[in-house]
């Protein structure tokens, strides 16, 4: 009787050894992903490419375009203010170019030390200076995903991006975020205007791939 | 080999991921499933028959050797017939005999109905200290910190809750089944009492 229990105990206890290793396979088979720290450690070389979008660049046209015309006195009282008005949009229009506006470079005066210009506004296009890497999201790596984001950076005269928006992503969300926050520490060479360091909106695109 | 050696190391993360509500719950898996497999063990009917037809087997001298708890219930009750003249004090002595059997099959029966119910709740504990810990971290402002910070204290928490219920539902199903098995027998036992007593000539069975 008394072995007979004893084998039972030893019975009771391999069952409870089994109940251990179906518990924690179980446990730990669920949440695979995510927590091995040996998958951290292997981190496979991947790399991210940036690419400036290359816009052909329009000549420059007379510009600045007429934005504050001083309306003159007789015009003002019988028609509208039209140039104002539509002073934003390049309609081509040969009413616009006509050399009785009288515009002139000095329209802009000190306004170019506050205005934020464009790629093809100013002289010198921003180029990155220092770029730093930026991690591969995890999950679109363990998918397989590659892809790219379009940003619009506001580059300051000093060089460094002060805004950020994106303007295109490929697959749609999946690398913004990474490439917002990589993008704002990059440093550039600010746009230059007229030999002055400019504000600026530049286009960037960082495709995301793997090497 | 290998394998075994990868499984060690993701557990040792996975314990050490969750917090120090890990171990008890290990424990109580532990003990779990040693009431689980003690009672798988014990609760042997020993064969299928009905009490009556076995009552006839051993009274018959067909079988003599009992395999399970009703086949040696049998013996027992057939002996203690045998000796008992007063058929009036058969029952009480029968019921005293079986105690033991009754015992038998609810051993441990307790003792894996607390586990299964404690094992969510110290889950939930592990929940709640991770949650403490995100809510200090947003206090704090260490919201990234490597241990602690929001991510960590969520994953505590949602650590301890899975294992919890991972202990929790595969011992509710089979302690569940164990006792269906044993309530069944403890009625067998009642039956084999019955026939013993009300039956004076075992042949007319």
């Amino acid at each position: 009787m008394n072995n007979n229990t004893f084998l039972l105990r030893l019975k009771a206890f391999g069952w409870s050894v089994f109940g251990l290793f179906f518990v924690f396979v179980v446990v730990i088979e669920m949440n695979e992903n995510g927590m091995l720290p040996q998958n951290k450690a292997e981190k496979s070389p991947m790399s991210f490419e940036m690419q400036q979008v290359v816009k052909p660049k329009p000549k420059p046209k007379p510009k600045p375009k007429p934005k504050r015309t001083p309306p003159k006195a007789h015009k003002a009282s019988n028609t509208p203010k039209m140039s104002s008005a539509l002073s934003g949009i390049d309609t081509g229009l040969e009413s616009f170019m006509d050399s009785s506006l009288d515009v002139d470079d000095n329209l802009l005066k000190d306004a170019d030390k506050n205005v934020i210009m464009n790629e093809s506004s100013v002289d010198e296009a921003p180029k990155p200076a220092r770029r730093s890497a930026m991690e591969y999201p995890k999950k679109a790596k363990k998918m397989g995903i590659k892809g790219y984001v379009l940003l619009n950076l506001l580059v300051d005269a000093n060089g460094d991006v002060s805004k950020v928006k994106v303007l295109e992503s490929e697959p749609a969300g999946v690398f913004d975020d990474v490439a917002v926050e990589g993008v704002k520490t990059w440093k550039f060479t600010p746009a230059q205007y007229k030999g002055k360091a400019v504000k600026v909106w530049a286009k960037q695109k960082i495709r995301f791939d793997f090497q | 080999m290998d394998t075994l050696v990868t499984f060690i190391h993701q557990f040792i993360a996975y314990m050490n991921s969750g917090g120090f509500v890990m171990w008890p719950l290990f424990i109580l898996v532990f003990v779990l499933w040693y009431g689980l497999g003690y009672r798988y063990h014990t609760i042997q009917r020993g064969t299928k028959k009905s009490p009556r037809v076995l009552i006839r087997k051993f009274a018959s001298g067909k079988r003599e050797i009992p395999k399970g708890i009703i086949d040696s219930a049998v013996v027992d009750g057939l002996g203690l017939k045998a000796e008992i003249a007063d058929r009036k004090m058969l029952r009480k002595f029968l019921d005293d005999r079986f105690y033991v059997y009754q015992q038998t099959l609810n051993q441990y029966a307790k003792l894996v109905k607390t586990v299964v119910i404690v094992a969510p709740l110290i889950g939930l504990l592990g929940t709640v200290i991770g949650m403490i810990e995100t809510f200090d971290s947003l206090a704090s402002m260490s919201l990234f910190s490597q241990s602690g910070g929001i991510a960590g204290g969520i994953s505590q928490a949602l650590f301890t809750t899975q294992l919890g219920l991972v202990v929790a539902v595969p011992g509710l199903v089979m302690g569940r089944l164990l006792d269906k098995k044993a309530s069944k027998m403890e009625l067998d036992l009642e039956q084999i009492k019955d026939i013993l007593c009300s039956e004076e000539n075992l042949d007319e069975i």
